[in-house]
């Protein structure tokens, strides 16, 4: 247990720099997550577009602006979750 | 139920037939389907081992903990740790046993799948959606109520030009509602994948022949323990990302 815990920072993203199944684990883990952040974001995106076109009668106009949407938020949680201490300031352009 | 017939043939490739659910005891209450299925026996059995586990570890506690006592403490100190540097003070306190319940559950059911013939209830999407749904909600909820219709402000990235507000906006609101599916999301399949891995070498080395079964049997082993850590690495991130949301509810960065 003691293996993982050193190679992981506090929101679970790692860096496997050594061997064994602790390291195996922690890299499968870490791109598991990876992935888990961007599909689900672009799934809620897509599904509130989708809820939203059938309340509102727009099909298929706000499926296809929600699905960009969430695209982008799976990119933005990805960004989150590597980069945890700068995530919540936009330094550029102040 | 029908691919167990079929077994009896010729070995058939089935890597997901260990998640079927099957209803043991079926209880229906006012049109609700509230079975006892493998999975629900499962998760008790798992809830039942950390009882004991627990039960035996501090029956005689003492101050030089003993093999087990000292596993205990290594697990509570553990997320006592997480929780301290997550949310922190005093506030932690009061959300730990929440959270340590949270881990012991997730990782209990998620070590006890790996017991040849056994069932993974973190293994479903309901299972596991709906723990992360109780998360979800309960951070929200603290939100609202710590901070009132300020905790909308959560949605608007400080900083940001007025201009990208109703692009931003919009992105924020589905980044926050991910939570709940990432979280769900992540745990099921890295669980799914990895015992369907397993599923699968374990059939290979039941069916090859004398001279190439030991090497799908010699994977398969490797990749136990290497499920091992997954299932006590997955526990702990369902238990730190636990610990984000409370802590963002808290204190809004």
């Amino acid at each position: 247990m003691a293996s993982e815990k050193s190679s992981r920072d506090e929101t679970g993203s790692s860096k496997p720099d050594h061997t064994g199944p602790g390291a195996a684990a922690a890299g499968m883990s870490f791109g598991m997550r990876m992935a888990s952040e961007l599909v689900s974001a672009v799934m809620v995106g897509a599904g509130l577009g989708y809820l939203l076109d059938s309340w509102l009668e727009t099909q298929p106009w706000m499926t296809v602006v929600f699905l960009f949407l969430g695209v982008a938020a799976g990119f933005r949680n990805m960004y989150r979750a590597v980069n945890p201490d700068n995530s919540e300031r936009f330094k550029a352009g102040q | 139920m029908a691919s167990e017939v079929a077994h009896g043939a010729a070995p058939k490739l089935d890597p997901l037939h260990h998640f079927q659910v099957v209803k043991v005891v079926p209880i229906s209450l006012f049109g609700l389907d509230l079975s006892i299925t493998n999975s629900t026996i499962w998760m008790w059995l798992a809830i039942a081992a950390l009882y004991a586990f627990f039960h035996f570890a501090f029956k005689n506690s003492t101050k030089v903990p003993g093999r087990l006592q000292s596993v205990g403490e290594v697990l509570f100190l553990f997320v006592k740790g997480i929780v301290d540097s997550t949310v922190g003070g005093d506030e932690a306190k009061r959300y730990f046993p929440y959270i340590f319940g949270l881990f012991l559950l997730v990782m209990g059911c998620n070590l006890i799948g790996l017991i040849p013939g056994s069932f993974t209830a973190t293994s479903q999407l309901a299972v596991t959606g709906t723990l992360a749904m109780g998360v979800f909600i309960f951070a929200t909820g603290l939100g609202f109520k710590r901070h009132g219709a300020h905790y909308l402000h959560f949605f608007v990235p400080s900083g940001l030009p007025k201009l990208l507000l109703p692009l931003m906006v919009p992105i924020e609101i589905i980044s926050y509602l991910a939570r709940p599916v990432s979280l769900s999301v992540r745990l099921f399949a890295n669980m799914t994948a990895g015992h369907t891995v397993l599923a699968v070498l374990f059939f290979f080395s039941a069916t090859l022949p004398w001279f190439g079964n030991w090497l799908p049997f010699g994977f398969a082993v490797i990749f136990t323990a290497v499920e091992i850590f997954i299932g006590i690495i997955q526990a702990y991130i369902f238990t730190i990302l636990t610990c984000v949301y409370i802590n963002d509810a808290i204190h809004m960065h």
